[in-house]
C-alpha cells in the first residue's frame, strides 16, 4: 500500500470519520486507488455518492464529483442536489464540467483561488483533518436550509 | 459478550477517539478505559458525562444503554464550562455541562438572541480572537481545560462562496 492510501485508511478508521458514519451521515462504498466512493446523506436521507480523488493524500487535497454508481458515470446534472444560496454555490453543473465541487477544500477547484485562503479559511483544505473536513462540510450544506429536498424541488 | 462502540471527546484528548466496550461495563471501568486517550496524564479528579448531558453520570452504575449501537461519551475535570456568546454587540452567557454539544450552544444562543430562524442558519459559532469554527458535535469541554472552565464564542457568519470563477 502506497504512503497516500496508508494514511486515508488511517483517516478513515479515525474516531471522527467512524462517528459521522454511526450517526449515519456518510457511508464508504468503495476504494480503488486512488478513488474512493463515499455516500453523503441529505436531510431527506437521499445518498448522494462522491468520487473522491486522492492521489497525493493528504499533501493535496482530494477533489470530488458526483457519481453514478449503478451506471459508474458522472451523475446526470438531473441528480445533483438542489437548492439555494450556499448549496447553489458549491453544487455547480457549469463549473469544470461537474467534475468538482465549488469548494476551498478540492484540489481542482482551489487553483487559481489564492484569495481563497483568507477569505475562506475554515474551508481551505487541512492535512490534519483529512477526508473528513470534506465530508463535513458536504454534509452541512445538504442538511442546511438552503438544500431543497427532493419532494419540495419536484412539487 | 455484547460490545459496544463508544465516542470519547474530553479535555486533553485529541478530537474525537473510538473504543469498544463490552456493555456490561460500569461507568468506573469506562472512566478508566477513556484516561488512557489523553494526550499527557492530569492531576485532579475527572467526571464522564453522555454527550449533551448536564450531570456527570454515578461511577459505581452500569454503563447506560447505547442508543443506536453507540456510546457517546465526554471526560474532564471541570463540572460546569462558563459559555459567553457574542453577536451584534449583544453578549449571552450560561454554565454548560462539558460534553454539551456546540449545536446545542448555538440553539441556546440563536433562542436567546432572539435571531429570526432564516439568519440562524447561516450563522457559526467561532472562537474568539481565532478564526477557528468548531464542528456541531464538538463537545464544548474538548475546548477548555481546567482550572479556566471558560470560553468565548462570536456568533459570525458562515462562510459563502461566492460564484465568480
Amino acid at each position: 500500500m502506497k504512503p497516500d492510501e496508508k494514511i486515508l485508511m488511517s483517516h478513515l478508521k479515525s474516531g471522527r470519520y467512524l462517528s459521522g458514519e454511526a450517526r449515519r451521515r456518510w457511508n464508504l462504498i468503495s476504494i480503488n486507488w486512488p478513488l474512493a466512493m463515499i455516500d453523503i446523506i441529505a436531510s431527506d436521507s437521499r445518498e448522494f455518492t462522491l468520487r473522491f480523488d486522492c492521489s497525493n493524500y493528504p499533501v493535496s487535497p482530494p477533489t470530488a464529483r458526483l457519481w453514478d454508481i449503478n451506471t459508474d458515470a458522472p451523475a446526470a446534472n438531473g441528480a445533483w442536489p438542489q437548492g439555494t444560496g450556499r448549496v447553489a454555490a458549491v453544487f455547480r453543473t457549469d463549473w469544470k464540467g461537474g467534475s468538482a465541487l465549488y469548494l476551498p477544500c478540492d484540489r481542482v477547484t482551489i487553483e487559481g483561488h489564492a484569495n481563497w485562503r483568507t477569505e475562506y479559511p475554515s474551508m481551505i483544505w487541512n492535512p490534519e483533518r483529512g477526508i473528513v473536513q470534506y465530508l463535513e462540510i458536504v454534509h452541512e450544506l445538504l442538511n442546511s436550509r438552503d438544500y431543497v429536498p427532493a419532494a419540495s424541488s419536484a412539487a | 459478550m455484547n460490545v459496544i462502540d463508544v465516542f470519547v471527546q474530553g479535555e486533553d484528548i485529541e478530537d474525537i477517539k473510538h473504543i469498544r466496550i463490552e456493555a456490561d461495563k460500569t461507568v468506573a471501568e469506562l472512566k478508566a478505559a477513556v484516561s488512557g486517550l489523553r494526550c499527557s496524564p492530569v492531576e485532579g479528579d475527572t467526571l464522564i458525562y453522555i454527550e449533551d448531558a448536564e450531570e456527570p453520570l454515578v461511577e459505581d452504575a452500569c454503563i447506560p444503554h447505547a442508543k443506536e449501537g453507540c456510546l457517546r461519551v465526554h471526560v474532564h475535570r471541570c463540572h460546569r464550562i462558563h459559555v459567553l456568546v457574542n453577536y451584534a454587540g449583544d453578549t449571552v452567557d450560561r454554565d454548560f455541562g462539558p460534553g454539551i454539544t456546540i449545536a446545542s450552544i448555538k440553539r441556546w444562543a440563536v433562542r436567546e438572541l432572539e435571531l429570526p430562524k432564516e439568519d440562524a442558519g447561516e450563522h457559526v459559532l467561532q472562537i474568539s480572537g481565532t478564526q477557528t469554527r468548531p464542528d456541531s458535535d464538538t463537545h464544548v469541554g474538548s475546548l477548555v481545560t481546567c482550572p479556566e472552565c471558560g470560553i468565548t464564542f462570536d456568533l459570525v457568519a458562515n462562510e459563502r462562496v461566492n460564484g465568480g470563477c
